[in-house]
């Protein structure tokens, strides 16, 4: 029965993979761009002829902070992409209605998701800590705590998005499952002008808070990694048990 | 789950939609045999498969596949069932061979070199992207994929339809083969009852999302016949000895259900056999008993 079921949730893994092969392959091929072009800059700055533009002046360039965490930021973007972009092939092709006839387990299925969905956690986010390892490197500087922290933080972001736009996309279709996210965001980001003008509360206020978040994190990653997924497997059982996904 | 009589017992089954209700539908489809499931598009055949697969959660009534309860011994009952759709099930970008990997992990009984067989049988070629099929390709496909896995009921939703007369022709053959075996058993829901007229041993009408008429084709088509006749021969036949009159300027054409009472009560009439076409026209009328 165990090893059934372990060929069966293979099968589904096997079934993503492919369906996601071609977006899977834009996602590396923009990686490796990223990397080549980080280096690129990295080494222009260190042994380039940087004219009146000073070493010291580029390096305080806010551009190189934002190249070293936009790797995470892409693989939350590539994450909301993926999150929906299964279901929703399974929807527009007919496989549910095949998965529903089928003697496949709604657990399984969910178990399937989600265990891929950890495995696109760990390579995304050792890809990022190497990436920024990489910057760091040849800057002659060593990782703190901090900035692997920081990436945890932001890879956790990618997973709650995409659960958010798989979970919604198995409801609603992939269009309001983004177009949610939006409505969300700016929900967000009308609360903090509400609190602005309420309190008088300002983006350096929060600026402590965040960085408390950013010090701490790493301990708590795995621990919210397992809460988001857990309360996403069940979500995902629920939905395919009671038919609601079609 | 070898003893068991009838391969379906669909008991009461109810759904309702807004608009539509699936309204206590029964029938059995003996284990062995073919069964056509008619009804005109909308008539509940697809609600009815799609309950009797739990593909939608139906609201009251019983369905039983193979002596067991399709909820209760959903996992266990669903090896053994193929469905096959009007659609083909599987994503475009996959092919043959990713297909069967798919598969494999799915069914505990699945067969590689039946599969592949199949295959070559259809001239499919593995590699080939399931996107890129024909329509009749496709349902040679997904016939390929039902057969593959020692089912031993074969549901089908519309799967005919749409499909030229040779193809529709070659799969009915392979049906036939399919049913050799006596432990196999066919439901086959269409609205092309020529196909069922070939192959079917018993049907089923459906129609407003109600069961007008269940059992053997040979002893419905032996039962019922049609009376063509003058207006001044059909104000003599008493209402209830028939189920509705088509009317036309030319005459009547009168369809009865009970042949050797009316020939005993009108033996001066003229009755000619009827087939599953127009038995679905004359049932469908029946409400209005006189239609044009």
């Amino acid at each position: 029965m165990h090893v059934r079921k372990t060929t069966l949730i293979k099968g589904l893994i096997y079934k993503s993979f492919i369906l996601n092969l071609k977006e899977t392959l834009v996602f590396f091929m923009v990686t490796i761009i990223f990397i080549l072009v980080g280096i690129l800059i990295e080494l222009s700055i260190k042994y380039g002829n940087l004219g009146d533009r000073g070493y010291e002046s580029l390096l305080s360039n806010p551009v190189l902070s934002i190249m070293v965490i936009y790797y995470p930021s892409m693989f939350i973007t590539a994450s909301c992409i993926m999150g929906s972009s299964t279901i929703v092939k399974d929807k527009k092709s007919g496989w549910i209605k095949f998965q529903y006839a089928s003697p496949v387990n709604e657990k399984d299925v969910a178990a399937a998701e989600y265990l891929l969905v950890a495995i696109g956690w760990i390579i995304g986010t050792a890809l990022s800590v190497a990436n920024m390892a990489m910057f760091y490197a040849i800057e002659g500087q060593n990782l703190s705590q901090r900035n692997i922290s920081v990436i945890l933080l932001i890879t956790i972001l990618a997973v709650l998005f995409n659960n958010y736009t798989s979970i919604m996309s198995k409801i609603f279709s992939a269009n309001i499952a983004v177009i949610s996210l939006f409505i969300v965001f700016f929900i967000c980001f009308a609360a903090f002008l509400i609190l602005k003008c309420l309190f008088g509360l300002s983006i350096e206020d929060l600026i402590p808070v965040f960085n408390t978040i950013c010090d701490k994190f790493i301990f708590f990653a795995v621990p919210v990694f397992i809460i988001i997924n857990v309360a996403g497997y069940f979500i995902t059982v629920a939905l395919f048990k009671r038919r609601k996904v079609v | 789950m070898s003893d068991y009589e009838n391969a379906i017992e669909i008991s009461g089954l109810t759904k309702k939609y807004d608009g539509f209700t699936l309204d206590n539908v029964s029938f059995n489809v003996p284990r062995g045999s073919i069964m056509g499931f008619i009804g005109q598009n909308g008539a509940g055949k697809t609600t009815t498969i799609s309950a009797l697969l739990n593909i939608i959660k139906k609201d009251s009534g019983s369905v039983k596949i193979f002596g067991m309860d399709n909820i209760e011994h959903e996992r266990e009952i669903k090896e053994y069932i193929a469905p096959v759709f009007d659609e083909l099930p599987f994503h475009e970008q996959l092919n043959a061979r990713q297909v069967s990997v798919i598969l494999k992990s799915i069914y505990k009984e699945w067969n590689d070199n039946k599969f592949k067989e199949y295959l070559t049988r259809f001239s499919l070629p593995e590699k080939k992207k399931l996107g890129k099929f024909s329509k009749g390709m496709k349902m040679k496909f997904q016939i390929a994929a039902a057969l593959s896995h020692n089912a031993k009921l074969l549901v089908m939703d519309e799967a005919t339809t749409g499909l030229d007369p040779v193809v529709r022709n070659e799969i009915l053959d392979i049906f036939l083969e399919y049913l050799q075996n006596e432990e196999n058993s066919i439901l086959m829901s269409s609205h092309i009852t020529s196909d069922l007229e070939k192959i079917a041993d018993s049907v089923t009408f459906i129609d407003k999302g109600r069961i007008l008429l269940s059992g053997y084709k040979d002893d419905i088509l032996e039962s019922h016949r049609i009376i063509k006749c003058t207006k001044d021969q059909y104000k003599n036949i008493s209402h209830e000895d028939f189920l509705s009159a088509r009317i036309s300027d030319f005459g009547v054409e009168v369809m009865v259900h009970d042949k050797d009472m009316c020939e005993k009560k009108y033996p001066d009439l003229i009755y000619n056999r009827t087939n599953l076409d127009e038995l679905m026209m004359f049932y469908v009328n029946a409400a209005k008993k006189e239609w044009k």
